[in-house]
């Protein structure tokens, strides 16, 4: 297998490249988000594991019996646990920067993306914070362009910053802005 | 392929010495001021309108594109304003185009308006009678009401509706009875298309168009023409029997981002079209109608054969067939169940084109790229410059052999349904004019020329990538080859992305953000260093191309190419 071999031959190189293409601009370094997405990625995955377990226990009490019951009990768990364990690396995964005229943004485990939206382009910057979010303190910061493919937004900042991140962003696509 | 070629092969369909020059000047020059100011009194600047002391631009000489420079106005050097006529002998032959296109022009179905004789339609109340117009007489002025024929129409229509959908329900009442029936709902509908129209309006004012309409729900608009972002003219082929149009402004809103004006008279909708177009362009709203200079007329031999001569075309033809002639050999009416559906199918991918695209002519102006086509439905588009926000050319399997391809585009207002309506720039082809027509599109590109960079080591037809100071541009696609173009000016972000797969395989996904549109442009590129050396270059030159242009708003009165 030439990849297996190439692979393990240049898993070294390979990770710093990895690390120098998601590197942050020349300048700047990621800002993180703060660990409370943590909790929030946590309380979203308990929130719709419980119900699947309650619900596929019953049914599964009901149709197969009392020892089937255990089945979705236990997938709704080992659903909830990957959830649990994932949410820190894909929180540490989310990062922004503030370039001199783009904002560059990470993300991603296991498809790690990068986005750079130039402040011009930049059509619309909101902050939305559903209930969860609000009792934990945290805010959503998106940002629209004209295009609708890429999705750009950083969760899990605390409040103040985002609104203080959005104003900032929404004065900066003043300034550089071009239209459509 | 080089670009002398494609330069080439832009030139040689529609270009036997530009008809326009000599009687244009001829007819127009001692009348130009004389008419814009006796046309105008407040608004007009002239200064302005001629472009601060500039000669008069010799039109479209060469491969100069016309889009490019715009120090002068070139409106100025067209004939005088169309919606009244000029004072004096009415000038002969309209002295520019299509009417009198290299081709003979005989199919072309949209006339310059107010062209003499040209395509007069019923002619409405507003079309003024005497040489000295009078303010509210012209279109662009004061409060307007759509033509009244559109009550009329309104009504025909609904009446011919009833009649095909209930009319052989009512049949067995008797002649009488289905005639009361239809009168009954000719009066009804009569009355509320009078109402609606009575009601609805619309008025030039400023650089805003605003539009109001609606019975029971009222609701008026305030469009800014610097945000339009396409302009078309539609006549579906009752309207053309009443002689109407009907005018749709693209905005740039999603789906409800479209106002339509239903209808008008023809040459009443192209005059506005050409006001709105001029007001857009940072012009004075009584600029006369921009001139044009063919690009290209599709012949029908070609679009029927190259509609034919495409892989899912030919199959599904040969199973309907193999399905009819089993069916009659066999007495099995079961193939049916197989063969309507190819029909239905064949009659959208062969017959809805085929039906679309007749007659398909388009041409260049400062206005922007125009496409006229269609028999049933009778289209005019405009895209003013740097409304395309990205151009992809679609070169299937077969078609490559034949040297054609078919070329869309994404602009912000051609969304939801209208996407596939209106998104084709040319439907067949050359595949050298195609290139050319992208090199128009996007002044200052040399598409045809830009170096790719293939992904896989030895394999130059395969996949490729590349930028250049101008565009960014990704080919893929094993059997329908897609070649996609986003010029650094337009693009809206930049994404990269790498999957596990692709890091094992050594690949990293550059993708370039344009606004809705057939195009996603996004190519594969070797390795994530190399994907955030793309990402990089692209943002760099995103930004220097932005500050470079600034806006596409009026793009008459700015002199980048944009």
């Amino acid at each position: 297998m030439e990849f297996a071999a190439s692979d393990s031959e240049h898993r070294e190189p390979r990770r710093r490249t990895a690390r120098e293409a998601f590197a942050p601009p020349e300048g700047t370094e990621w800002t993180r988000v703060g660990g409370r997405l943590d909790a929030y990625r946590r309380a979203v995955a308990a929130a719709v594991a419980l119900p699947c377990a309650v619900a596929g226990a019953v049914l599964a009490w009901l149709w197969l019996g009392p020892e089937a019951a255990a089945v979705p009990v236990a997938a709704a768990a080992a659903a909830f646990a990957a959830a649990w364990f994932a949410a820190g690396p894909a929180r540490r995964s989310w990062g922004y920067a503030e370039g001199p005229t783009d904002l560059y943004l990470t993300y991603g485990t296991v498809v790690r993306q990068l986005v750079v939206v130039p402040y011009g382009r930049m059509q619309v910057v909101d902050v939305t914070a559903d209930l969860l979010e609000q009792a934990l303190g945290i805010a959503t910061v998106r940002v629209r362009t004209a295009a609708t493919t890429a999705d750009t937004r950083i969760p899990g900042l605390p409040l103040d910053d985002a609104v203080v991140l959005r104003d900032r962003l929404a004065a900066r696509s003043e300034t550089f802005s071009t239209g459509l | 392929m080089s670009d002398a070629e494609a330069e080439e092969d832009a030139r040689t369909p529609p270009r036997p010495e530009p008809p326009e020059p000599p009687p244009l000047r001829e007819v127009t020059g001692p009348t130009d001021t004389n008419a814009v100011e006796q046309v105008a009194p407040p608004p007009v600047d002239p200064e302005r309108l001629r472009g601060a002391g500039a000669p008069p631009r010799a039109p479209a000489a060469g491969p100069a594109p016309l889009w490019a420079p715009h120090p002068s106005a070139p409106h100025a050097s067209a004939p005088p304003p169309h919606g009244p006529p000029p004072p004096g002998p009415p000038p002969g032959p309209p002295p520019y185009g299509p009417g009198q296109a290299p081709f003979g022009g005989g199919n072309v179905r949209f006339l310059p308006p107010g062209a003499p004789g040209g395509p007069g339609g019923p002619a409405g109340p507003p079309p003024p009678p005497g040489p000295p117009p009078r303010p509210g007489d012209d279109v662009v002025r004061g409060p307007q009401r759509p033509h009244w024929g559109t009550a009329a129409f309104r009504t025909a229509v609904a009446t011919l509706v009833f009649l095909a959908v209930l009319g052989p329900a009512l049949a067995p009442f008797g002649m009488a009875w289905t005639a009361l029936m239809a009168l009954a709902v000719a009066c009804g509908s009569a009355a509320h298309a009078m109402m609606s129209w009575w009601n609805s309006g619309f008025e030039l004012r400023g650089d805003h168009l605003v539009v109001h309409e609606g019975l029971l729900r009222r609701m008026s608009r305030e469009v800014p023409l610097s945000r339009l972002q396409a302009v078309d003219v539609v006549r579906p082929i009752l309207a053309q029997v009443f002689g109407l149009a009907e005018l749709r402004v693209e905005l740039a809103g999603g789906d409800t981002g479209e106002v339509r004006l239903r209808y008008l008279t023809r040459p009443r909708a192209e005059r506005l079209r050409a006001a709105l177009l001029a007001h857009a362009a940072g012009l004075a709203g009584n600029a006369p109608e921009a001139p044009e200079r063919p690009l290209y007329k599709l012949p029908f031999p070609l679009l029927l054969g190259a509609l034919a001569f495409r892989l899912p075309v030919l199959l599904a033809f040969m199973a309907f067939m193999l399905l009819m002639v089993a069916g009659f050999a066999f007495a099995e009416p079961g193939v049916l169940g197989g063969a309507v559906p190819l029909m239905l199918g064949l009659m959208r991918g062969f017959l809805g084109p085929l039906i679309r695209y007749t007659d398909f002519y388009s041409s260049l102006s400062p206005d922007g790229l125009r496409l006229r086509y269609g028999a049933f439905q009778a289209r005019m588009q405009t895209v003013p410059p740097g409304r395309v926000q990205a151009v992809r050319v679609v070169e299937p399997v077969l078609w490559r052999s034949l040297g054609v391809a078919r070329v869309e585009a994404n602009v912000a207002g051609y969304v939801g349904e209208r996407q596939m309506d209106s998104s084709t720039l040319l439907p067949v082809a050359p595949r050298n004019l195609a290139f050319a027509l992208i090199d128009e599109v996007f002044p200052g590109a040399r598409s045809a020329g830009v170096p790719l960079d293939p992904v896989r080591e030895g394999r130059p037809d395969g996949p490729a990538a590349g930028v250049d100071d101008r565009l960014f541009v990704s080919r893929r696609g094993v059997l329908c080859k897609v070649t996609e173009f986003v010029p650094h000016a337009r693009m809206q972000s930049v994404r990269m992305a790498v999957g596990p797969l692709a890091r094992r395989r050594g690949r990293a996904t550059v993708a370039v953000d344009t606004p809705p549109g057939p195009v996603r442009a996004w190519a594969a590129v070797r390795g994530a260093a190399e994907a955030r050396r793309t990402v990089d270059s692209l943002a760099r030159l995103g930004h220097e191309a932005r500050a470079r242009t600034g806006g596409p708003e009026r793009w008459a009165t700015r002199s980048d190419p944009s």
